[in-house]
Formats: structure tokens, C-alpha cells, sequence
């Protein structure tokens, strides 16, 4: 970019150089120059009630204003609400995602099939439920500066094989956004100066699955995950 | 800008239209640089014209150059906004100055804008005039303004503390006091210094 | 003196307009920096 910008100005230099001592050629363009001009004042002035017609997310992103302690928060008050055993209500309250599944077997391996990241495991072992497992996935929120982006969070993977759980790591997800700011030479008089340079700050919420089992359920050894068990 | 968890990844693209301003004054600058060169100064010499004469139809001429220059440049944000959008690929803009800016602030940029293009004119016509007058200058002024950077006044270089003068100065009516006496200055100084000079030298 | 006031106004206006005529391959320039320093954002 700076290259194009140094070539530019050094075509801009010869270009003038040229013309300059050429007058004719320029006299035969002044006419067509003039429409040009007109041409890209037009379509700046008219860009000016478009750019104030486009859409723009910000009021939707901005809940209440978000900081990067509100995920830490929102994590220890669901582990403390699962501990306790208030599923339920927080299933009402959260995003979540929720898998069933038939399961005849005595013995359960839980494995995570992905390396890179950590699930915090629930188990609750349960009368209501005889031959079947319910598993129930919390979406992390995901805080960029002060946006919410939890929406655009993709689930983690729940699939029952044989006589084991796997579970797999969420589909990458790349958040793109953008901020338009006040350049110079308005910001010197408006604006917050970001001369300083800028910080950014993202925090995400822990990968959390509570999983409901018939009471008696063994977990088997092939289980690679940290167990919390809900009494 | 990203910040990347193990399955996420967040990118953070800052927009702004100051390359478009800095451009510009460029442009400006290199503009009054080149006219003072031979080339454009032969338009002199058909009409039956003094150097005063001279001098005053190219500062009409700058005071255009800017005036066109930062109404244009001043407008481009609303265009920038409009191309961001067309193209943002899916993503969000979570903060737009557009949405928060009042009116008399875009005014008040594009009289900024205007001031600083026309001492970037009115700094280059001198330049340009002053390298016509005497050659060696040429080599003396690139000499003398990295100097400038690097001589110390108070604390900064002499040129950054020059720059810092106008560029730091919060108050619009002291940067635009400070900027009308700057340019008045250096234009009544090309004036004056080449005031014994021939129309084509 | 009156009378050269009038024809170095007169002088200078003519000159004026007619560096805007001529020097009008000034503000293509223009136009292709800024649109290119837009394009390029």
C-alpha cells in the first residue's frame, strides 16, 4: 500500500511535469475534466444521504453495555446454579442446545475428540430418566470491546457412537467488524484521539455440557474429560 | 487487529477517510510546487503581467485548489461509508461517527481541512519559488527541514514541535487564528522575496 | 492610478481564469488520488 501510494506520486510528479509544459493537450481536455469533476462531486454529495440510510447493527450488538467481567461472571454464576441443580431455570435463561439420545448400556466413555480446547463436563445422574442421555450445551458469550457477538457463536458437536459420548470442538467462527471512525482533520477538534493507538480487549464465556444419566451409569476408562459430578 | 481463542477468531478493521486528507495535502503541496515551474510559468508571459500579477492569480488559484480539494476530501467519508458497507463481507460495524456526529462538526472539519490544505499550497508555491530563484536551494531546503527534525526545541525536533503547534491545538479558533496568520505569512514572504525576480527566468 | 488598478484587476482576473482552464489537468489528479485512496480503505 505505502508502495502504491510513493509510485502514484511519483507518476502524479511526471504526469504534471508533462502537461505543464504541453498546454495544448490540456486546453482540448479542459471541457471533459469539468464534466468529471462534476461527475465525482455528484456522487459524493449523493453518497452523503445514502451513507445516513444504511443500516447499521450497533443497537443490536450493544444489550447493555458489555465488558469483559460479565463472561467471568456469567460463568461462575452457571457452575454455581449447576452445582446446585437449578438446570432448569438457567436453561430458561441461556442459550442453549440440547441432544437426546437412547442409551441401553451400563457403562458411558465420555471422550473429547479435539485437543485444543476445554469442556467443563456435568453429570447428573438422574431417576426420571431410565435408558436415555440428555445432554445440554451452554453457549459461551463472546465479548469483543463492548459488543456481544455471543450470536454468532457455533455449538460444540454431541454424537453418540457405540458405547461412548464424543464430543468434538465447536466450527471455527471468524467475527469480522468494523469501526468507522473520525479521521483527521475532524478528530482534531472532535472526537476521542486515538493517537495514542488503540486497545481491544475480547473475552469469551467456558465451554459448559451437563449431561443427565440414568442413575447407576458407570463412565467407562476411555473417558478423557474432567467430570463434575451434580449430586 | 484479531484476537485468537482456539476456535474463534475476531477481526477488528478500523475505517477512517485520513489517507484521503493526507493525500490530498500532498497533492496540494506538489500541485504549488509545480506551479512555479517553467512550464506553467510561460501562461505568464502571454499575458502582459508582473510578477505581482503572477503571484496573485496563482494564490486566486491555490485558494480554488483547496477550496475544491477539501470539499471533496471532506466528503469522501459518506462515499467511504457507503463502499464499507458494499463490501463488509458479512461483517458488523459497531461503531460508526456518522451516526454520532452533528452538523456544525462536518463543517467545522471541512474548514479544518481547508486550512491545511492551503498552507500545504501556499508552503509549497514558496518552495517551488524559492528553488526557481536560486538552484542550490534545492538542495538546502530537504537539508535544512530534516535538520529541522532533528535539532532539538524543548523537547521534539523543531519540525515536529512546528507540526505540533497546529496539529495539537484543540481550540478551532486559535487553529484557524494561528493558521491564517501562518499562511498570510508565507505567501506575503514569496511575495516579497521574489519580488525582483523576472516573470521567465 | 486608478486606471492601472482597474487593468491589474482586470489582468489578474484573465490570468485567473485562464490558469483554471489550462491547469485544469490539476484536479484529475485529484480525483484519481482521492478515489484511489477510497478504493484502497
Amino acid at each position: 500500500m505505502g508502495m502504491l501510494i510513493i509510485l502514484v506520486i511519483i507518476g502524479l510528479i511526471v504526469y504534471f511535469m508533462k502537461k505543464g509544459i504541453d498546454n495544448k493537450i490540456i486546453r482540448s481536455n479542459s471541457k471533459g475534466l469539468k464534466w468529471l469533476f462534476l461527475g465525482y462531486l455528484s456522487i459524493l454529495v449523493l453518497s452523503v444521504p445514502v451513507a445516513f440510510l444504511l443500516p447499521i447493527e450497533t443497537e443490536s450488538l450493544k444489550g447493555e453495555i458489555a465488558k469483559g467481567d460479565v463472561v467471568h461472571e456469567q460463568d461462575i454464576y452457571i457452575e454455581d446454579a449447576l452445582l446446585k441443580g437449578e438446570i432448569e431455570e438457567l436453561v430458561d435463561k441461556n442459550k442453549t442446545e440440547l441432544w437426546a439420545f437412547d442409551y441401553e448400556n451400563d457403562v458411558l466413555n465420555i471422550e473429547q475428540k479435539a485437543e485444543e480446547f476445554y469442556v467443563a463436563v456435568y453429570l447428573e445422574e438422574t431417576s426420571e430418566y431410565t435408558e436415555m442421555i440428555e445432554a445440554t450445551y451452554f453457549y459461551p458469550r463472546l465479548i469483543v470491546d463492548e459488543w456481544d457477538f455471543s450470536n454468532e457463536v457455533s455449538p460444540i458437536r454431541v454424537e453418540l457412537k457405540n458405547n461412548s459420548l464424543n464430543i468434538y470442538e465447536p466450527l471455527s467462527v471468524t467475527i469480522n467488524h468494523g469501526e468507522f471512525e473520525m479521521g483527521f482533520p475532524m478528530s482534531q477538534f472532535y472526537g476521542e484521539s486515538k493517537m495514542m493507538g488503540r486497545s481491544s480487549s475480547s473475552s469469551m464465556g467456558g465451554q459448559i455440557l451437563y449431561l443427565k444419566v440414568p442413575e447407576g451409569l458407570e463412565i467407562g476408562d476411555d473417558t478423557n474429560v474432567d467430570i463434575i459430578k451434580v449430586e | 487487529m484479531s484476537a485468537g481463542f482456539d476456535i474463534f477468531e475476531v477481526k477488528i478493521n478500523y475505517y477512517s477517510a485520513s489517507s484521503v486528507f493526507v493525500l490530498t495535502m500532498l497533492w496540494g503541496f506538489i500541485t504549488a510546487f509545480l506551479l512555479t515551474t517553467k512550464g506553467y510559468r510561460y501562461a505568464d508571459f502571454m499575458f502582459v503581467t508582473n510578477r505581482l500579477t503572477s503571484h496573485l492569480a496563482n494564490g486566486l488559484f491555490l485558494l480554488t485548489m483547496s477550496f475544491l480539494g477539501s470539499l471533496t476530501a471532506s466528503l469522501s467519508p459518506f462515499l467511504i461509508r457507503v463502499i464499507i458497507f458494499i463490501y463488509q463481507d458479512e461483517g458488523h460495524i459497531t461503531e460508526d461517527f456518522l451516526m454520532s456526529a452533528q452538523a456544525h462538526e462536518f463543517i467545522i472539519g471541512f474548514a479544518t481541512a481547508f486550512l491545511y490544505l492551503l498552507v500545504f499550497s501556499v508552503l509549497g508555491y514558496l518552495f517551488g519559488m524559492l528553488i526557481q530563484f536560486n538552484k542550490a536551494l534545492q538542495v538546502i531546503i530537504p537539508v535544512v527541514f530534516l535538520g529541522g527534525l532533528m535539532i532539538n526545541s524543548g523537547e521534539q525536533g523543531m519540525i515536529i514541535s512546528i507540526i505540533n503547534f497546529f496539529m495539537m491545538e484543540s481550540s478551532f479558533v486559535l487553529f484557524t487564528l494561528k493558521m491564517i496568520v501562518s499562511i498570510l505569512v508565507i505567501y506575503l514572504s514569496t511575495i516579497l522575496l521574489t519580488n525582483k525576480m523576472e516573470v521567465i527566468r | 492610478m486608478s486606471l492601472a488598478k482597474i487593468n491589474m484587476d482586470d489582468t489578474i482576473k484573465k490570468l485567473y481564469l485562464f490558469k483554471l482552464n489550462s491547469y485544469s489537468g490539476v484536479f484529475t489528479t485529484l480525483i484519481f488520488l482521492q478515489i484511489i485512496s477510497i478504493i484502497s480503505i
